[in-house]
């Protein structure tokens, strides 16, 4: 961080090849949306980019990244609130039975998970998906650990009721 | 020994897809430093640093200007009361072209 703040460039391109796949996947899962996903990752970078001089080491430089990309993600969550945001869905009939059933529970899960209120979403994709610790997590949400394991705890509940009303349709449907 | 079972809850969530960047967000964001102008280059123009580090550094030029103007107050006395060195000095020309012949 400190080369970048001296406008190394190697250095910022060698940083943010580094963290540019979990922070995308990071705020796809937040927001459920490839483009604003894009969008969001590419103003984390700039942002890294034009503060780096003034960043100071009190977080690890993955957390502080994650920490824009979620601010970023809930100012675009809460502006869009009203409108539709329906998921798009894919229409797999032509492709193979297997890759149509892996495709289904991919897009079950992507769902369920944008069911969740924004803040529990983002607690169980920092905790399961980014591999965060949960004070981590606390620091990019901007809650403390207890907080974070109330949320994870809510969150993971919340998925296990979706989990097993999912389990029963199937089992009506056979 | 057995390897303690896994939550369900943790496998149906592993079942979800991973995206990857494409090639022209890559890209973008890559050539982010050749885009924007960093920081240490509008440095080197205005090398003052923010707004607040300008308005600081006045407040206290002020304020030394101040100090500055109330200790020399003293220096300069009016008084005619006081004598310095320098009026001994100027009685005493006076004297000597009085006393001239």
């Amino acid at each position: 961080m400190r080369r970048i703040g001296e406008g190394d460039a190697n250095a910022y391109r060698a940083l943010s090849e580094r963290h540019m796949t979990a922070l995308l996947r990071y705020a796809t899962r937040l927001l459920g949306e490839r483009t604003e996903a894009e969008d969001v990752t590419q103003e984390a970078f700039l942002r890294l980019w034009t503060t780096a001089a003034t960043w100071k080491p009190d977080a690890r430089v993955s957390t502080w990244l994650h920490r824009i990309a979620h601010n970023l993600c809930i100012d675009r969550i809460r502006r869009r609130r009203g409108n539709d945001t329906d998921t798009e869905i894919v229409d797999d009939q032509h492709q193979p039975s297997d890759l149509v059933m892996r495709r289904e529970l991919a897009l079950t899960v992507e769902q369920a998970l944008l069911r969740l209120p924004e803040r529990q979403r983002a607690a169980v994709v920092l905790v399961h998906y980014q591999g965060m610790t949960n004070p981590e997590a606390a620091d990019v949400i901007g809650v403390g650990v207890e907080g974070v394991e109330s949320l994870l705890a809510r969150g993971r509940g919340g998925l296990r009721i979706m989990l097993a009303a999912l389990d029963e349709s199937k089992a009506g449907a056979r | 020994m057995t390897e303690p079972q896994r939550d369900p809850l943790d496998s149906w969530l592993d079942s979800a897809q991973d995206v990857e960047p494409s090639a022209p967000l890559r890209r973008a964001i890559t050539e982010v430093p050749l885009r924007h102008p960093r920081a240490a280059e509008r440095h080197a123009l205005w090398p003052f640093g923010g707004w607040w580090k300008v308005v600081s550094m006045a407040l206290v030029v002020c304020a030394l200007g101040v100090v500055a103007g109330v200790s020399s107050v003293n220096v300069i006395d009016d008084d005619p009361t006081i004598e310095s060195d320098d009026t001994d000095l100027a009685f005493a020309i006076g004297l000597d072209e009085e006393l001239a012949p």
